[in-house]
């Protein structure tokens, strides 16, 4: 494994309610090696799910420390968080979130948008991916027009499609059955041995087997990481 | 270019996938943006076109005299100014002209002017067929047409040319045609030389028109004019004050210009109105879109993205609003020239979209979707993306306050629209209840311009029209039949001076009218008689000089002491046998409109002692009783058996002349009134549509309430409340503007001032009454929340 390529030292996240504060992450110092396939796990209400959006960048308002390769992203504005994010995340959700009034085509492609790639080149970018993920014949489709487990794949598809360096997939097969489940699995196992550095959120023991890593939280505490 | 096309592209797909919020918008925005274009058809037209001469900007109106809003310049004066005038290149004199034809087919009234020779080279102006008069002509017997006029009545006949018609009796020429759309001033169907020749004892006014010189500025040409004036009237100090020159543009239009301003900023205000609409649909609907707005966020889109991407949106739902818009605006547009009064607006015939009209909505639509797409397209983009990519995240985005704002501000805009409208109607209903001095009911009018003769007599004349008179009087029904030469709100007027009996000139001589009418004018047109008598058979040209005066002219030369039998002369130099005795008195009429503050004086005399041949030329017949709907007809017959070819000039219920004078504040009524019944609908859809989507957003509060015990009264009660502060909110806002708007309306209104407190109470508990009743449904629906379905709602 090389070196880290995510870095969190003493972060912490509250919401402040008059004199009081409740925490939601309580001094959290974890690693992330590069090409590592690291799972969050944890109860429910244990702050996996607010851990993983901190991690992308979603969430602005915590202390401490947090370095993406040599980068200090507690000491950046907004705007140079935004470029980061773009050029190293790519992000997967449990409930795919693709956009209803785009095709499958349009969802790929409108990541390469915002990042002012030329037409041209975002149209062979996209076709590759199509036909990577086998996945040409549907790309004229809408997502109410494909199953649940199409419609990951396609999140899937779309979270790579800017080839980032790190994934960040919250509870991807939380909405789809056994069967479907174990595809996505597979699929992100083959793009981690690609080199790709994978983050997930999971309630799946079965799921986490699939990384090299866990890491267990409960109440806000990270409890320990295990291989 | 490509991103803005998938933008595009989007956009469509978007507004597609929701037609029912999509049809709401347009509706809303087609009415905002097509009212706008209609009224601004009509300001462009009017005000910001140039006039269709060339140079418009070089031709000018001069005067050496003012009358209230009219100005003038004397005979004398204008043969003077185009003697020593090196400013003008053109001057042109002009004065109401001929008002029949005949020797043509049916004798018609037409609208004449007469204009000396300047006239068409100071519009530069030429005909179209044929050619317009000029020095050297024999001038008394030629005439120039409209195109309008050769048309209708000539059958656009292209022999015209060298034929003969009878102007006023007078055999004339046609020397020429002009273009199409040419009808200066005044909608001119017929041109006729005028000869200023001033003549001692006697004075004429004209209106003047010039042409600038090249290199003249009309300030230049200003500071001649009161130069030449002053040199004229030496002993009059402020001779030059009154003198002016001023663009015949803004002569013809100065007047109009804050009315129509009014209008467009009446239209304005439901724009603005129709905008809060679609912002808060907007923000509705943005509470929806908030995941979708946060995972592209998460994609990689900047804000600035976003907003683009929304405001394309915005823009595209903007647009295709203004299309719609144009459309209502071409529909609209002739409807509302139609509604006008005559001689309202000037240049009414020259009233059409084109292309500046075009221009005008494409770039309203452009700001209109600024105006309703920045403040979602802001509170949108900055969705905090944890939270809305959240699974199971169920906060409320801060829109709700915004929506609050943008409803409290329709409030404010529609009442301070209905608050304008409410005095329009007030003024209107106050000038229509205003008592002209006489019974307009079950009267009938019918008027007519004899041709002028040297040659005819006083007594020729009268006997013509007591002839008519006694034709008119034998209808069956009719009560009564008098005639005057004058006639109330004919737009004829003569005023002169007149002197009580006495050595020397009274200090308080009054300017009054000085009508000549038969015995039995009184009696139709149900003027009361107040003391004496009125006239009778016995007051003919041979019998001592009699006079009935008005009671202003009573109370104003004799005080309290009995004016009968006292001695009034017309006269500027009276003879002995100018004197004349007063018989009687009669209430004060209104001559011109029934706003007149001051009542114009009157001293009548019997038509049979009037001496001047002039003043019996023009005639108003009036009967009292008869069959309504046959009257005209038999009237029309019984006036052809004296006259076979004079033309008629008017015929009308009086009811109908007097409502004419009340023409422009109905029309201001009407549309100060149309456009606050949309402002009042757009605003009330607001506020329900606020107040339905706080109940949609309180269900599971509510449920939990009912759950705890709250009656359906109390949730009833807590909707309505907080509906109330928001109408509350909006009705503060709008008094408080409304007081400062209302004063650009001080000069349509009719003893209603523009704070009066009475309109400004009613409006706003009728707007109150109207938004409460917007919000009852809602509330209604909230108070039959079902706890355990509010509650298996997350």
């Amino acid at each position: 494994m090389s070196s880290p390529i995510l870095t969190l030292r003493n972060v912490e996240k509250y919401f402040e309610h008059g004199p009081t504060k409740t925490f939601v992450l309580r001094r959290i110092n974890a690693e992330i090696k590069e090409g590592e396939f690291v799972s969050i796990m944890g109860p429910s209400g244990a702050g996996k799910s607010t851990l993983l959006h901190l991690l992308g960048m979603h969430d602005s308002s915590w202390t401490g420390e947090y370095y993406l390769i040599e980068h200090a992203i507690h000491k950046l504005n907004k705007k140079d968080r935004m470029e980061l994010y773009k050029k190293y995340f790519g992000f997967v959700f449990q409930s795919y979130h693709l956009l209803d009034s785009l095709t499958v085509y349009e969802n790929l492609d409108i990541p390469l948008s915002y990042r002012n790639i030329k037409k041209g080149e975002r149209d062979s970018i996209v076709c590759d991916v199509l036909d990577r993920f086998q996945i040409v014949g549907k790309k004229d489709l809408y997502p109410n027009q494909l199953s649940g487990g199409q419609q990951q794949l396609v999140a899937i598809a779309r979270a790579i499609v800017a080839s980032p360096k790190i994934i960040l997939a919250d509870e991807p097969t939380g909405n789809l059955h056994s069967s479907q489940g174990k595809e996505i699995m597979d699929l992100f196992k083959k793009l981690n041995e690609g080199g790709t550095t994978i983050v997930q959120v999971t309630h799946n023991e079965r799921n986490a087997e699939y990384g090299n890593r866990v890491i267990n939280i409960v109440d806000g505490w990270i409890t320990d990481t295990s291989s | 270019m490509n991103a803005l096309a998938q933008d595009v592209r989007f956009a469509i797909r978007t507004l597609w996938k929701t037609p029912a919020f999509t049809a709401i918008a347009l509706l809303a925005l087609a009415l905002g943006i097509g009212a706008n274009s209609a009224i601004f058809t009509v300001v462009n037209s009017v005000l910001l076109h140039p006039l269709p001469f060339p140079h418009p900007e070089q031709i000018c109106q001069i005067y050496t005299a003012r009358f209230g809003d009219s100005v003038a310049m004397d005979d004398r004066s204008f043969v003077e100014f185009e003697k020593q005038s090196a400013a003008f290149e053109n001057l042109s004199a002009i004065s109401g002209g001929a008002s029949s034809l005949t020797g043509f087919g049916e004798p018609i009234p037409v609208h004449g002017q007469a204009v000396t020779t300047g006239f068409w080279p100071a519009l530069g102006v030429n005909a179209s067929l044929g050619r317009t008069f000029r020095k050297g002509d024999d001038l008394e017997s030629v005439a120039v047409l409209s195109d309008k006029l050769w048309r209708t009545h000539f059958n656009a006949d292209q022999s015209i040319l060298g034929k003969i018609v009878k102007l006023d009796g007078t055999p004339r020429t046609i020397l020429g045609v002009m273009s199409a759309g040419f009808a200066f001033p005044a909608d001119a169907e017929v041109w006729t030389p005028l000869v200023v020749n001033p003549q001692p004892g006697a004075g004429w006014s004209y209106s003047v028109i010039g042409r600038l010189n090249a290199g003249v500025s009309i300030d230049q040409a200003r500071a001649e004019t009161k130069a030449i004036a002053q040199r004229l009237q030496p002993k009059e100090p402020h001779a030059a004050e009154s003198a002016g020159v001023v663009s015949l543009h803004e002569s013809l239009v100065g007047k109009i210009r804050p009315s129509l301003y009014v209008l467009l900023g009446a239209v304005g205000f439901i724009l603005l109105i129709a905008c809060a609409n679609v912002a808060n649909l907007l923000l509705a609907r943005g509470a929806a879109r908030r995941q979708e707005v946060a995972v592209r966020a998460s994609l990689g889109a900047s804000r600035a993205r976003l907003i683009r991407q929304l405001l394309t949106e915005s823009s595209l739902l903007a647009l295709c609003g203004g299309a719609l818009g144009l459309l209502i605006a071409f529909w609209g547009v002739p409807l509302l020239v139609n509604l006008v009064p005559d001689g309202m607006i000037p240049r009414l015939g020259e009233v059409g979209i084109d292309s500046q009209v075009l221009l005008f909505a494409f770039l309203l639509s452009l700001a209109t979707s600024l105006i309703f797409g920045i403040a979602p397209a802001l509170q949108l983009s900055k969705a905090r993306l944890a939270g809305s990519l959240k699974q199971d995240d169920r906060r409320i985005t801060g829109a709700q306050e915004l929506r609050s704002v943008l409803v409290a501000s329709e409030i404010a805009l529609s009442l301070v629209l209905l608050i304008g409208a409410g005095l329009m109607i007030k003024s209107f209903v106050r000038l229509r209840s205003v008592n002209p001095g006489f019974n307009p009911e079950s009267t009938f009018v019918l008027t007519v311009d004899l041709p002028f003769n040297e040659e005819q007599s006083a007594e020729q004349l009268v006997a013509y029209h007591k002839q008519v008179l006694d034709k008119l009087s034998a209808l069956p029904g009719v009560n009564s039949a008098g005639a005057i030469d004058w006639l109330p709100f004919d737009n004829a007027l003569a005023r002169g001076d007149f002197y009580t009996k006495a050595d020397s000139y009274p200090a308080a001589h009054l300017q009054v009218s000085k009508p000549g009418v038969t015995p039995d004018y009184f009696r139709a047109m149900g003027i009361r008689l107040l003391r004496g008598r009125s006239f009778d058979n016995g007051d003919t040209e041979g019998s001592p000089g009699v006079a009935i005066v008005s009671e202003s002219v009573a109370r104003r030369a004799w005080g309290d002491r009995n004016p009968i039998g006292k001695r009034v002369t017309l006269e500027d130099h009276p003879k002995p046998q100018d004197w004349l005795t007063v018989v009687g008195v009669v209430d004060d009429v209104k001559q011109q409109n029934l706003a007149e503050k001051t009542p114009v004086a009157a001293v009548y005399q019997p038509m049979t002692q009037v001496i001047r041949p002039f003043f019996l030329f023009h005639m108003a017949y009036i009967v009292r009783g008869g069959n309504p709907s046959s009257l005209p007809s038999l009237m029309r017959s019984r006036f052809r058996e004296v006259d076979p070819n004079q033309p008629i000039q008017l015929m009308a219920p009086m009811g109908e002349l007097v409502s004419a004078t009340t023409a422009q504040p109905r029309f201001y009524s009407r549309m100060l009134g149309a456009f606050s019944a949309i402002a009042l609908l757009l605003a009330s859809l607001g506020i329900y549509g606020v107040m339905a989507y706080s109940v949609a957003q309180r269900t599971r509060e509510i449920g939990i309430r009912v759950a705890l015990g709250a009656q359906r009264s109390d949730i009833f009660r807590s909707v309505m409340l907080k509906s109330a502060l928001l109408v509350f909110t909006g009705v503060a806002v709008g008094l408080a503007g409304a007081i400062g708007v209302t004063r650009v309306l001080q000069n349509l209104l009719f003893d209603v001032k523009p704070t009066d407190a009475a309109t400004f109470a009613a409006v706003s508990v009728l707007l109150i009454l109207v938004a409460l009743a917007a919000t009852y449904v809602p509330a209604r629906r909230a108070t039959s929340v079902d706890p355990m379905v509010a509650l298996r709602y997350e």
